[in-house]
């Protein structure tokens, strides 16, 4: 047999390539396995194993009492995978009626390519049996359920805007929900989520637990708040104004009671509110305040000894002349008035003139000091500071325009807080609104502690002034304020708003913000609040028509409730003479209410009656015994009032005290 | 069958076509354990090797010049196979290349690879000792050229490039005059762009770019080759452990019990079991090409190197496309991959090795 080389050499080089070819894949066979098989593994982890963040249970939000205004609560969603959904025209069929969707773009949707759709975030429990029903009878393949923590907020629009909302992902959308969130949120937890090629989840390993949320409790008063909100809207509505806004505090502590902002929304359906509803007017809306600001211009010319409530005040005919072609009109001529009823009467030109007075230096600062210009730090996004200039680039023109509420713009809680610090007897309380956090784990409290009290004005110039501004609502422009049974103190405001397109000095003529801000009762003031009504459309748009009335209804309602006895009556009760103590904080930190914390009276009051009003008969009883005092009771429920009064040196033994008790 | 002959049988290559038939199943069980859908395979696999191991002892215990008689009926019906194919084929995947014979299909281009081995070789041999000059070559090429232009219609370009070494080895085995060796392959050289341009689809192209560039879509034709590597990396020198493979259990792999299924061997066996297995591969197209080498003439030599050449190509394609070293192309690996067909057809074409091996001896 003839062998033939040239196949023989062929056979030869086709076996040496299949050699070459084997050694080639080995080799590289062996870089994949043995090499880079810590890289491959890796990938491998990656692809099959994610680590999800665990989301921690979400604090909730409550007022004072510990009434809920934010919780989070278990909720369900309906997801779809439309890869295992065997039969998509059907199950759209099916689940159309029950999601409320038209079944054809539920079909495209079970038709896609995605391996996970949510179909239905905010599910009813209804709405899931129903499917789980059908699913149990063999249908519905590919759907299925998965659990979330939904934010509710019970009240509805009531606090919204301080409140703010939760997005349906989890992330804070405004108000305190963002301030806080970091602590509210809690900690994420960890863990290891396999999945396989389907992205079907079969298995999780805890890294870490997510730590739940702190509680949040605020000093808002449920019950003053739905009141205020109720008076804002009707207010807002009767003047048929753009927008509104409202502030209640304790002038003694700097806490808010209530706050609102009107046009409002429901955190529940945030994704229908406007911007303009979401807007939180109190904190963000800095405006030129008018007339209320004259208090400050009086308070500045008392203090400095450049006035006297009594002295006559030339007031022309309504007309004052500044400089070369410059003068400002008064809206009436008045011709003589006393100061208190430069006050009442809201004269420009009297205000005027006592603000020139003033040197340039000494108003700005005293304006400083009560706050304007300058966030409050009550700890809401988005605060304005207002716009102030220092006297360095003030004209001709801006001490009168100040004096009167012009050439400057204020938030309204800059405003009240202002205010307040003339009812505190001249102390200012920084407003507060988050009186303390709970660890949603341990259920520690820590307490937030507001910024110390600050003396703005002497105390006898803030009586003076009280005094005054009761004459404004006694026989002034702030009549529509008053309340029966109670003395009230306040200005309006009724102030012409700048023309947008002429910032520098052109005001509109017919768009105004009218406001009312005011305390009450005048003597020991429990409440201070302020009324904005932006843009009243209606004949009477002053803040004397519009603003007071919202605030003389508002006090009129919640006076009583806040353990404020009518004023008229107490001058019947035998009083004890007390000297104050003379460091000037004269109550602060002494409005309480049943779930202040008891543990503050030893450092704040040291020595003097604490203020037990609002608070139920045996914390009463226990807050005194703890002092050595053994109280008398008149009537039965929560404190109304006391004797001694709050902030009076401790009676002795043989004096004791007097608790007068009621139902709210 | 004679006495002698029987002491002449490759027993080494039978054992390891035994050996990687049951390797086969052992895999295919681990691909598709569970999942109830594809529970069925292994047992279909094992009738599919039975089929194919009475089909290899009738391919051995026939002579193969006898066989060679029969390669003008075998190729005609072959051709109409193809041909009935084109107008009442079932497309599975996209190609019409499945005959429906009751519950099964059949893929009847697997066994044109067979016929086509007998037919060229058959052609060849009668050609004697001339080295191809046009006249011959012309007729081999249209011989050769008919079914691999009928399955490219289909189309199924893998299963085409698949019978391309069996036509060149012939070219070589019966000796080409150098002009035009050199000539055609200036015509290969002009035609490879136009075919570009002109036949392949976009998913063929985007495969062969992918494959230059792996980053070039990291979800579509690249999501393959990564997934390969990935098992394949994974697997490390022992293996993740006989049916505990992560990629594959967790179907990240795609086609695990076809194409991909040595990515399932290396990422369950480790570099130990998939080494083996390459070895093992290398075995066998060695063995199919020393019975080429000891073949007792031109028709013998060339049915061995055929078969051994087109077998050799096929499997390292596919394990080249494993490890990331050839572009992913719709290939499966022989004798491991699921499919009853190519099972059937690689059998058969064993027993044709077997059959020349055992008969080397003229007597």
């Amino acid at each position: 047999m003839r062998r033939n080389p040239v196949n023989r050499r062929l056979v030869i080089l086709v076996s040496l390539m299949a050699l070459f070819c084997t050694g080639s894949i080995s080799a590289r066979l062996a870089w994949l396995q043995i090499h880079k098989h810590d890289y491959y593994t890796h990938q491998a982890l990656n692809q099959r194993q994610n680590i999800r963040t665990l989301p921690p249970r979400r604090g909730d939000i409550h007022d004072r009492h510990g009434n809920e205004l934010a919780l989070s609560v278990a909720a369900e969603m309906v997801i779809a995978r439309p890869h295992l959904v065997s039969d998509p025209t059907g199950t759209a069929r099916i689940l159309a009626p029950i999601l409320s969707r038209p079944a054809g773009s539920l079909e495209e949707t079970l038709r896609s390519e995605r391996k996970y759709v949510r179909l239905l975030q905010k599910a009813t429990p209804s709405q899931c049996d129903r499917i789980r029903t059908l699913q149990k009878e063999g249908g519905l393949a590919g759907i299925a359920f998965e659990s979330w923590r939904r934010r509710i907020y019970p009240h509805e629009t009531l606090a919204a805007h301080a409140l703010g909302f939760v997005r349906n992902d989890g992330n804070p959308g405004g108000g305190l929900e963002s301030r806080f969130n970091k602590a509210i949120h809690g900690t994420d937890g960890r863990a290891v989520q396999s999945r396989d090629a389907n992205k079907d989840a079969f298995g999780m390993r805890v890294l870490e637990a997510a730590r739940p949320g702190h509680d949040l409790e605020l000093t808002l008063d449920l019950t003053v708040q739905h009141v205020l909100e109720e008076e804002l809207a009707h207010a807002a509505g009767l003047a048929h104004a753009r927008a509104g806004s409202a502030v209640a505090m304790d002038p003694a502590t700097g806490e808010i009671l209530a706050m609102a902002s009107w046009p409002t929304f429901n955190p529940n359906d945030y994704s229908r509110a406007s911007e303009e509803a979401r807007r939180d007017r109190v904190v963000v809306s800095a405006y030129e305040p008018g007339s209320t600001f004259k208090i400050i211009t009086a308070a500045a010319a008392l203090e400095a000894g450049k006035v006297r409530p009594n002295e006559v005040i030339h007031c022309n005919f309504g007309y004052i002349h500044i400089t070369g072609r410059h003068g400002i009109k008064d809206h009436k001529p008045f011709g003589d008035l006393t100061f208190t009823q430069v006050m009442a009467k809201s004269s420009n030109v009297g205000a005027i003139k006592i603000g020139l007075r003033l040197d340039d230096i000494y108003f700005y600062d005293t304006i400083r000091r009560f706050g304007f210009g300058e966030k409050t730090g009550v700890r809401l996004p988005g605060e304005q500071r207002g716009l102030l200039s220092p006297p360095a680039r003030w004209s001709k023109l801006s001490k009168p325009s100040i004096s009167m509420g012009q050439e400057i713009t204020v938030t309204p809680l800059q405003m009240l807080a202002a205010v307040a610090a003339v009812a505190n007897d001249g102390v200012a309380m920084s407003p507060w609104l988050t009186r303390s956090l709970r660890d949603g784990e341990t259920g520690a409290i820590t307490y937030n502690q507001p910024p110390a009290p600050r003396r703005v004005i002497s105390s006898r110039t803030a009586r003076t002034l009280t005094r005054m501004l009761e004459e404004v609502v006694r026989t002034g422009t702030g009549r529509a304020a008053a309340v029966p049974g109670y003395q009230v103190a306040g200005k309006t405001g009724t102030a012409q708003k700048p023309d947008p397109k002429n910032r520098s000095k052109g005001y509109l003529r017919d768009s105004h913000i009218a406001s009312f801000v005011g305390y009450a009762p005048s003597k020991h003031p429990r409440l201070a609040a302020i009324f904005v009504l932006d843009e009243p459309r209606v004949q009477a748009y002053h803040g004397g028509d519009v603003a007071a009335p919202a605030f003389g209804r508002f006090m009129a309602r919640v006076l009583p409730g806040l353990g404020a006895a009518p004023q008229l009556d107490r001058n019947d009760l035998p009083q004890i003479r007390v000297n104050r103590p003379s460091s000037g904080g004269a109550r602060w930190a002494s409005y309480s209410s049943s779930s202040a914390p008891p543990l503050n009276y030893g450092r704040t009051v040291g020595g003097v009656m604490p203020d037990l009003s609002g608070r139920s008969l045996r914390e009463a009883v226990r807050v005194l015994t703890s002092l050595g005092i053994s109280p008398a009771l008149v009537g039965q429920g929560r404190v109304l009032s006391q004797e001694p009064p709050a902030g009076s040196p401790l009676p002795s033994m043989e004096e004791g005290c007097r608790l007068w008790l009621g139902r709210r | 069958m004679r006495p002698a002959e029987l002491g002449s049988f490759d027993w080494p290559l039978f054992l390891a076509v035994l050996v990687t038939c049951g390797l086969s199943l052992l895999t295919i069980f681990s691909a598709t354990f569970q999942n109830p859908a594809l529970s069925g395979l292994v047992a279909r696999q094992a009738f599919w090797i039975g089929v194919g191991l009475v089909a290899l002892l009738m391919m051995l215990s026939i002579d193969y010049h006898t066989l060679a008689g029969f390669t003008p009926v075998l190729y005609s019906a072959a051709v109409l196979a193809l041909v009935y194919l084109l107008f009442f084929g079932r497309a599975i995947a996209g190609t019409r290349g499945w005959l429906e014979l009751g519950s099964m299909n059949v893929q009847p281009s697997e066994f044109v690879k067979i016929v086509l081995i007998l037919t060229v070789g058959t052609y060849i041999a009668a050609t004697g000792g001339h080295k191809l000059g046009w006249g011959p070559l012309a007729t081999l090429m249209i011989l050769a050229g008919l079914p691999v232009a009928l399955i490219l219609t289909q189309p199924d370009v893998g299963t085409a490039a698949t019978l391309v070494p069996v036509l060149l080895v012939a070219v070589f085995v019966a000796g080409i005059q150098v002009r035009v060796l050199v000539i055609l392959a200036l015509i290969l050289a002009l035609a490879l762009p136009i075919a570009w341009v002109t036949y392949f689809k976009d998913y063929q192209k985007e495969r062969i770019l992918t494959f230059v560039d792996p980053e070039r879509d990291p979800q579509g034709a690249g999501y393959q080759v990564r997934q390969s590597k990935i098992a394949v990396g994974s697997g490390g020198l022992t293996g993740q452990g006989l049916f505990k493979g992560t990629q594959s259990k967790l179907q990240f792999l795609p086609a695990q019990q076809t194409d991909f299924i040595f990515a399932v061997v290396a990422e369950e066996l480790g570099f130990a079991g998939a080494g083996m297995l390459v070895g093992l591969y290398l075995f066998m197209t060695l063995r199919c090409l020393a019975a080429a080498r000891l073949a007792r003439d031109k028709l013998g030599r060339y049915l061995a190197l055929g078969f051994g050449t087109a077998f050799g190509c096929q499997s390292l394609v596919n394990l080249g496309m494993m490890v990331g070293l050839v572009p992913i192309v719709g290939i499966p690996l022989p004798l491991m991959s699921y499919g009853g067909s190519s099972m059937v057809a690689t059998l058969m074409g064993f027993g044709l090795v077997l059959n020349v091996n055992m008969r080397r001896f003229v007597n």
